[in-house]
């Protein structure tokens, strides 16, 4: 059925007729460069705690005149280590990748104001790994390995505010309805029985609402 | 069932997005809105988009450390005409393995101006609506809404909505009133 569903959304994606208009007068430079300053916004000026989610951090338009195309990027990678009453010792090594690469077309509504409707094409891997060591009633040191793999590919539309500030910055928000495949494996190993295989599948559609604000900077 | 309720929410989804009126590709939007002077409003003949803008404006308000209640309407979209508009509303949340929530509505809706500058409207609908979230339960009914818009200009306005829903769910006849609780953005394009 999630065959179906993805296709249904690629088909209604291309075989209607996209247009734009002509944006030339809005942008005057062709590159932008935008970073995700919601959370810090949210710090700085003492506003509301809540935590954003969205998918990337960083993104990167190349404005043509009715269109253009639009990519996003985040990643992570984190290591800790430490001990507790319950371990002797526990490492954890995280990483995580995430991109998109899309088109938009862009609608200027007023001479500050653009709204643009597109589509995306993303992807995401994460790699999750946590070794630690325990002892058991024999006094026997015991390792858990567990190793934990994922990624997921989805696309969808999505819909763009932009404000103008000047020529060189504008500030924007967006909302998508991401079809989203995912699968990932984790894997347990305790050195003593042999390692067991968890896999999981899922499909998911949700419509994301603006909330997160962008600080585009065209150059 | 559930998922080919899910695909056609998001086939209408993209549809509305993507559906644009070609013949104004070389007008300079800037000039576009003039044309209609004449009709009885300036919404007349319009496409007006609407996101739930909500989870946005709540982050940049000062001291607010409750958590924002959020309808499950995210987007909207109403094709007006020279007085009504074919409305859609839609929000929604899925799996394969778990239905979160599907929110849709399809109707009519009448606006009207408030102040004589026009800036302050407001408007009156009917739609038939259906919702189901992962409690497995169905409504299906008529919605009569009631909305209140600010127009900052001809292209951009704020809006937020009351309705009052009746209807049968899962659980036998279903009679809830929603009063506004989301502010919604809208663009308007010619």
């Amino acid at each position: 059925m999630h065959k179906k569903i993805l296709s249904f959304i690629f088909v209604s994606i291309f075989i209607i007729k996209l247009t734009g208009q002509d944006a030339s007068q809005f942008y005057k430079y062709k590159r932008a460069l935008g970073i995700n300053v919601t959370n810090i916004l949210g710090n700085v000026f003492s506003l509301n705690p809540s935590n954003t989610t969205s998918p990337y951090s960083i993104s990167f338009r190349k404005m043509g005149t009715k269109g253009g195309l639009r990519t996003g990027l985040d990643f992570l990678y984190k290591t800790s280590e430490g001990s507790s009453f319950s371990t002797i010792s526990a490492s954890n090594i995280q990483g995580q990748m995430f991109a998109s690469i899309g088109y938009e077309w862009y609608l200027p509504i007023q001479k500050r104001f653009l709204f643009a409707y597109g589509f995306d094409v993303l992807g995401s891997f994460r790699r999750d790994k946590t070794v630690s060591s325990a002892v058991d009633t024999n006094f026997n040191v015991i390792t858990f390995t567990s190793n934990l793999t994922g990624f997921s590919v989805g696309s969808g539309p999505v819909l763009r505010f932009e404000f103008k500030v000047s020529d060189r910055m504008y500030l924007s928000t967006e909302s998508s309805l991401y079809v989203i495949y995912s699968q990932s494996s984790r894997k347990f190993d305790d050195g003593l029985i042999s390692s067991t295989d968890f896999k999981s599948k899922s499909l998911n559609a949700e419509l994301a609402l603006p909330q997160t604000l962008f600080i585009q900077i065209a150059f | 069932m559930k998922n080919s309720i899910a695909t056609l929410a998001l086939l209408l989804f993209a549809a509305v997005s993507f559906a644009q009126n070609t013949s104004l590709d070389s007008v300079s939007v800037y000039a576009e809105e003039d044309l209609y002077e004449d009709d009885p409003y300036f919404w007349s003949y319009t496409k007006e988009i609407g996101l739930n803008m909500t989870p946005l404006i709540s982050k940049f308000v000062p001291f607010n450390f409750v958590e924002t209640k959020l309808s499950t309407v995210g987007f909207k979209y109403k094709k007006y005409f020279s007085e009504r508009a074919l409305i859609m509303d839609l929000g929604i949340s899925t799996s394969i393995e778990n239905l979160r929530f599907i929110d849709f509505a399809f109707g009519l809706e009448r606006r009207y101006p408030i102040s004589k500058d026009k800036h302050l409207t407001y408007s009156s609908g009917y739609a038939l609506a259906f919702f189901a979230d992962d409690n497995v339960d169905i409504k299906l009914g008529l919605k009569k809404s009631y909305g209140l818009e600010y127009h900052f200009s001809k292209r951009i306005f704020v809006g937020t909505d009351a309705n009052l829903f009746i209807g049968i769910s899962s659980n036998g006849l279903a009679i809830d009133f929603n009063t506004p609780i989301n502010i919604f953005a809208f663009v308007r394009l010619y």
